[in-house]
């Protein structure tokens, strides 16, 4: 079954591709192709190896979460494309993004997830931009190679002192592919979605971060665990600090948003580092909360970043869209926070200090977010209100998930 | 004989992963791709692997094909002025991957293959990460792909993995870029 969460999508973006003139044709296959793999990735039984045509596929539980989010992302970035604006290019953006999530979630063999990534990355560097091929290509690139590196020391390297730099290499390399510090790209909201940096920070990244974390660091020897979790956290650290510092330098404009991913990452990142079964209910539930509420709220955020409309006045609405970010309860990011701190508070007690000051200074910065999405009118508030209601209720039942994610 | 072999496809490898490297147009990257995928299908076809090295060739000669017909610099564009970088590349990234693949691993495979799927990955790399003009780059990245596919392939029992990396390796060719029609023609 798992197979099929990569190859419905597949076949949906192929078949919106071909259909694309043919507007109603594409949308109803895309959208049918599209369902059928969230299908398909919720029937998978979660940690079972399959054998197809010679590859071993697994879904582990926390990536079969992620990747049912993933679709549910996807349908809402087609959902809300900005007025006037053709779904079909989203749609078949998205359909492609899905089957490579899907791939880079189900095969087994870093090698081939690296391969996937090379191709996407050459892929997505393609779809016209503003930014040139060489520097959209670049980073997600050397992720792939870095984990193409990691992968085979970790496989098969004599020397221990290499074996140790395994550990560096994949969580470096899906870094730079995921494009947080120190590989950050810059993010111009005239550019279309999909070829921007968001559709790595927001979209693939998650399904990337959980292949380390379930599968890339299963190949790790037990020696160089602490190095593995000094990286992520040194990283985790860096992008949290850097995301506050550069939101409190930027203006309310798309760099406040790409800081704001950074930002989100950075506890991703420190969840993941701590090594503690809490924190890292957190982090997943953090990259939920990438995915269903940071990166829609983005996509609907953009026509007022590329009007350059002044910041809303603050109102309720605001405040909430405000709250939700800033993780404030009752929305999702508050249960993943307190997971988050009460892993490092068991593990490392001055890191803890640290994830409090940072969580608390993005509490100004969430209403300067909010702010950027204008005056909702029409479409944008039927989003908010879904995303919102979709957030709050992760965030009312976050145990349910934590279930599913195999941590409780 | 089997160790000529694939010491001859060895060199080989090396020689057109350094050809694709040093080279800028439509007709030396697809013969430096075609070349490559050539010496790592020999060294896997001296152990015997008979499929695998018919998937890595059937991709690097179909890449090499997707390649010329997308790339609209004529001509070979072999050692463009300020070459020396990419000379010294070949010569110190293949000797790094060699050392990687024989004296830092002891596996997957045998150390024949693995040095020259090592060889495709690290040139394939430099001239990738370096590479202003996006059909060298996506040359580059095939050339990458085959070794990663080759490298699966030594770790896997099936063919899957080869035929993963020669598809990749034909798609990132058939990728379409910007720089199709804002390409001049040109070159050596």
């Amino acid at each position: 079954m798992a197979e099929l969460a990569f190859g419905f999508p597949a076949a949906g973006a192929l078949l919106v591709s071909l259909f694309h003139r043919r507007k109603v044709l594409a949308v109803v296959a895309g959208l049918v192709f599209g369902l059928a793999g969230l299908l398909a990735t919720g029937l998978a039984v979660p940690g079972r190896a399959e054998i197809v045509l010679g590859l071993t596929l697994r879904l582990a539980a926390p990536g079969q979460v992620l990747l049912a989010a993933t679709f549910l992302a996807g349908g809402l970035a087609v959902l809300f494309v900005p007025a006037g604006a053709d779904r079909v290019p989203m749609l078949a953006s998205v359909l492609a993004g899905l089957a490579a999530a899907a791939a880079i979630a189900i095969l087994s063999d870093p090698l081939l997830v690296a391969l996937v990534l090379l191709v996407v990355a050459a892929v997505h560097a393609a779809v016209p931009a503003l930014r040139p091929f060489g520097e959209r290509v670049r980073a997600p690139a050397f992720g792939a190679l870095l984990i193409l590196l990691g992968a085979l020391v970790a496989a098969g390297a004599t020397n221990p002192l290499l074996v140790r730099l395994a550990g560096l290499a994949l969580v470096l390399g899906v870094t730079a592919a995921i494009g947080v510090a120190p590989y950050l790209q810059t993010l111009d909201p005239r550019e279309p979605a999909p070829a921007s940096p968001i559709a790595w920070l927001g979209f693939l990244g998650p399904a990337l971060v959980v292949a380390l974390a379930t599968r890339f660091a299963v190949l790790i020897p037990d020696e160089s665990a602490p190095g593995y979790a000094a990286v992520l956290l040194g990283l985790g650290v860096f992008n949290l600090g850097l995301g506050i510092f550069g939101a409190w330098r930027s203006k309310p404009n798309a760099d406040l948003w790409r800081y704001s991913f950074v930002g989100e990452w950075g506890l991703v990142l420190a969840g993941f580092g701590l090594l503690d079964p809490a924190a890292s209910g957190g982090a997943y539930l953090l990259l939920l909360n990438l995915l269903l509420l940071r990166l829609p709220l983005y996509l609907l955020a953009r026509p007022a970043l590329v009007r350059a409309s002044p910041p809303a006045k603050i109102g309720p609405l605001t405040l909430l869209v405000a709250a939700a970010l800033a993780g404030a309860a009752p929305f999702a990011g508050f249960p993943a926070r307190l997971l988050i701190l009460r892993g490092a508070s068991v593990q490392a007690w001055p890191l803890a200090l640290v994830l409090v000051v940072a969580m608390l200074g993005w509490l100004p910065q969430s209403i300067r977010l909010a702010q950027t999405l204008g005056s909702p009118a029409g479409r944008v508030r039927v989003g908010l209100a879904v995303v919102l209601v979709l957030n709050l209720a992760l965030g009312l039942y976050p145990n349910a998930v934590l279930v599913l994610l195999g941590i409780r | 004989m089997t160790a000529a072999l694939a010491a001859g496809g060895l060199a080989v490898a090396w020689l057109g992963s350094s050809l694709l490297v040093l080279s800028d147009a439509r007709r030396g990257l697809a013969v430096g791709l075609l070349v490559a995928a050539g010496g790592l299908a020999l060294v896997r076809a001296s152990e015997g692997e008979l499929v695998d090295a018919g998937l890595l060739l059937g991709g690097g000669v179909l890449g090499a094909v997707a390649s010329l017909l997308r790339n609209r610099r004529r001509g070979w564009g072999l050692l463009p002025p300020g070459s020396t970088p990419r000379i010294v590349l070949c010569l110190v990234a293949g000797g790094l991957a060699l050392w990687l693949a024989t004296g830092l691993l002891d596996s997957p495979g045998e150390w024949q293959a693995r040095s020259a799927a090592a060889i495709l990955i690290a040139l394939g790399a430099g001239r990738l990460l370096a590479a202003g003009d996006a059909r060298a780059a996506l040359a580059a990245a095939s050339l990458v792909a085959l070794g990663a596919g080759g490298l699966a392939g030594l770790a896997a029992s099936e063919a899957t993995a080869a035929l993963i990396g020669g598809v990749a390796a034909i798609a990132l060719n058939l990728v379409p870029t910007p720089t199709d029609e804002e390409a001049q023609p040109g070159g050596g």
